[in-house]
């Protein structure tokens, strides 16, 4: 089977609160997954539910061939978005602990362990109990914890909360290396920028349903480009010219550049012949809607059609 | 099997192996087990300077003087201390309460008082020579006591039947220590009461030969064989192994608690649940804080054995009744270190423990307040119910073995069986409640949640 993940419509409620619905979801080995939704759309539970922490109410789940994760935990490398160290413990030790639980023979923990805390730049705090570690440090110890013991799938809640950007690039450069080398990567974040610069596919949750699953190119071709980047040779174009286009109904300028929204129906290769005809043109572009526009698009949509038919009423 | 044996050893190292552990479990008891035995009746002879005075003797009998003079003497005394046996008494004759007041205050007080006696002649105003015990204090010196002694308190006024004697009357200055008052009293009545031997022709050997009967160590007879039998120990034994058992229980039960709570408040615990099943964390923990328990019960167990062997009491004790006590702790340890789990993964911290831990707390004082009626009338009816009612009954039950009517097996085996119905009733419960718990945050859950909890895990 060449599927890391496979999940067939699994739902899951706590008490009232449906938190996750209907999923269907196919991870191949050896993608770069993006698991991207607002806060509470039901991430943190469905990976749970690919954890086997958790357990879907109805639903089929197959991790790594197993119907269950428990089966193949020591393949499974998870970096949960709670998460912690011993703090009395000190850092090779924890490091080696994790590794153990992990199925790590006793001969190799020392070796591994050294070795990944010099290449995250923390060979010197092997002997540091871990409460002296700054929160990027724990960050980085735990990352090691989660990738220890080489998984065949790599699951990473939220991994860059609490980075900064050197580290963020760090971990960045990590996890694509482990993903050439042929581990599946899933990681949920709700920062938008990092999930286009990271991965190949996106899944997007909001409020428990998936409502994207593509590659990142396939998404952005879908939603149609609805802005134009504009920038005249003479500079003295003003609003009120511009707007009365036919093919232009909000025009903003920043610097020289003008960000023109196209009215609804009209194409942008029919504007762009608009504008280039009517004004001198120094630069004129698409501009691609960036994961972040389509995210919410989305949850806004998402939004106003749940206001419009209130819970309870079916359609 | 492995990776529990990993949490096990992790949980047990780090509760253990540590600084606070050692010192608090065995270097201050330890520490405090010296000072007890060593530094405080040191501490307690040295106190301070000896009272100095003297000690007015009105002898209406007009034989007793000297002798008394005698007694009080500081050599006298000094050899007295040093033999902590009061040579004015003779053997065999029972000594009563004061003497023994006389001797323990003697040996605690420390100080051997400097006592003159001043013998006052028998038609003394007893108003005038009592006057100089109103002025000063008592520790200043001076008179500090006056003797009178009745004229009759040697021999007898009445001629026939039961003879009648007279006594003594102290008076003494206010404050003045109850040990100097004892050992005043004690030297009096030795001397009136060997100069009434003497009168009756009796010498104190002769008193002791009659009076003292000689008699074995009372032997308990078994069916094993002969063992010697200690009052007391018949009630202190059984309460010895329950003290033990519940430190065992208690102690392992909080640390399982302290480090769940650490566990979840500090977020490890999804790390954890990444490599190994929530069942297989509640195991492994429990197994390690058993450790912690055992080792509990051996260090201050073989204390409690080695103070038995030291006393020649080995006798009293069944090596059965240790294999049942190692028992009945596994089955009480194993239900209340669950609830302790179960509770840690409830709460986000320690504070907010406290009001779950209620139910557990009463499980472990119920046998508190019951082991002395057990001890008791360990056969009775209301012994016999609270060994077969979880989860008190495995305390009540080693109660019982440990009294001087153990029960009969098939109520051991009984008491066993329903410990291990129970206990797996509340693994089961609180196994849930471990579950759903160690990933909920938040407000703190009430008993209706845990329930909750229990029916949706």
């Amino acid at each position: 089977m060449n599927d890391a993940i496979v999940i067939e419509d699994i739902h899951k409620s706590f008490g009232e609160k449906q938190a996750v619905e209907a999923l269907d979801l196919v991870v191949p080995r050896g993608s770069l997954h993006g698991f991207i939704g607002p806060n509470g759309a039901g991430k943190t539970t469905t990976i749970r539910m690919i954890m086997s922490i958790i357990f879907p109410d109805r639903g089929e789940l197959r991790v790594l061939g197993r119907p269950s994760a428990i089966e193949s935990k020591d393949k499974i490398g998870y970096l949960p978005e709670e998460r912690g160290v011993y703090k009395k413990m000190k850092v090779l030790a924890f490091l080696k602990y994790m590794a153990r639980l992990k199925g790590v023979p006793a001969n190799e923990l020392h070796k591994r362990a050294s070795q990944w805390l010099e290449r995250v730049e923390l060979g010197d705090v092997a002997g540091k109990k871990c409460e002296e570690l700054s929160k990027g440090m724990q960050q980085k110890i735990q990352f090691i914890a989660a990738v220890i013991h080489e998984p065949e799938l790599l699951i990473l809640d939220e991994p860059f909360s609490g980075l900064d950007p050197v580290n963020m690039r760090l971990l960045r450069d990590l996890i694509q290396e482990l993903n050439s080398g042929g581990t599946t990567i899933i990681f949920s974040t709700h920062v938008m920028a990092q999930a286009e610069q990271l991965c190949d596919n996106i899944v997007m949750i909001n409020n428990g349903r998936k409502v994207l699953d593509d590659p990142l190119e396939t998404i952005r071709n879908r939603f149609d480009p609805n802005v134009i980047v504009f920038e005249p040779a003479d500079g003295e174009v003003s609003t009120a010219q511009i707007t009365t286009l036919g093919c232009v109904c909000e025009a903003n300028k920043s610097d020289d550049l003008w960000e023109l929204t196209l009215v609804d129906g009209c194409k942008p290769s029919q504007a762009i012949a608009e504008i280039t005809s009517n004004f001198q043109t120094n630069r004129i572009a698409i501009k691609k809607p960036s994961l972040e526009d389509i995210f919410i698009k989305i949850v806004e949509a998402d939004e106003s059609a749940s206001i419009s038919q209130p819970a309870g009423v079916t359609a | 099997m492995n990776r529990i044996l990993h949490i096990a050893m992790r949980e047990f190292a780090s509760t253990a192996l540590t600084k606070g552990f050692i010192i608090g479990g065995f270097i201050v008891p330890a520490v405090i087990l010296v000072v007890m035995l060593a530094v405080m009746p040191m501490l307690m002879n040295d106190t301070g300077p000896a009272i100095v005075g003297d000690v007015a003797v009105i002898d209406k009998t007009g034989e007793l003087s000297k002798d008394i003079q005698h007694r009080l003497s500081r050599e006298t005394l000094q050899s007295k201390r040093q033999d902590h046996v009061p040579p004015n008494v003779p053997v065999g004759t029972a000594p009563d309460a004061q003497d023994a007041a006389a001797v323990i205050s003697t040996v605690l007080d420390g100080s051997v008082p400097d006592l003159t006696v001043i013998p006052l002649d028998p038609d003394t105003d007893i108003e005038q020579a009592k006057k100089p015990l109103r002025e000063g204090a008592a520790d200043e010196g001076g008179l500090l006591a006056l003797a009178v002694i009745d004229p009759d308190a040697v021999v007898s006024q009445t001629e026939t039947g039961v003879p009648q004697f007279g006594g003594y009357q102290l008076f003494i200055k206010p404050k003045l220590k109850d040990s100097v008052q004892a050992t005043i009293r004690s030297a009096i009545k030795a001397s009136i009461r060997e100069a009434r031997l003497e009168h009756a022709g009796l010498s104190p050997e002769q008193v002791a030969a009659l009076t003292t009967i000689k008699a074995g160590q009372t032997k308990e007879v078994t069916e094993e064989g002969e063992r010697d039998s200690i009052d007391g120990l018949n009630m202190l034994l059984p309460g010895g192994f329950l003290i033990l058992m519940m430190m065992a229980v208690f102690i392992g039960g909080q640390y399982l608690l302290t480090t769940t709570v650490e566990e979840k408040a500090s977020r490890v615990v999804e790390v954890l649940l990444s490599a190994v099943s929530p069942m297989q964390l509640m195991t492994g923990k429990i197994l390690g804080q058993l450790g912690v328990g055992l080792l509990i019960m051996a260090v201050y167990g073989s204390i409690g054995v080695a103070g038995l062997i030291f006393a020649t009491l080995t006798d009293v004790l069944d090596p059965m009744t240790i294999v049942w006590m190692v028992a009945f702790f596994l089955i009480a340890y194993v239900q209340i270190a669950s609830m302790m789990a179960a509770i840690g993964s409830a709460v986000n911290e320690m504070r907010e423990a406290q009001s779950l831990m209620a139910p557990v707390m009463a499980v472990l004082m119920i046998p508190y307040m019951l082991w002395l009626p057990v001890a008791m009338n360990p056969s009775g009816t209301f012994a016999t119910v609270c060994s077969f009612v979880p989860p008190v009954n495995s305390f009540m039950m080693i109660v019982r073995i440990a009294s001087t009517e153990p029960p009969p097996t098939w109520q051991i085996l009984t008491s066993l069986l329903i410990g291990l119905a129970s206990t797996y009733a509340i693994l089961w419960a609180t196994a849930k409640i471990f579950r759903v718990g160690l990933l909920m945050y938040g407000k703190p859950p009430n008993f209706r949640t845990l329930v909750r909890w229990i029916r949706m895990a």
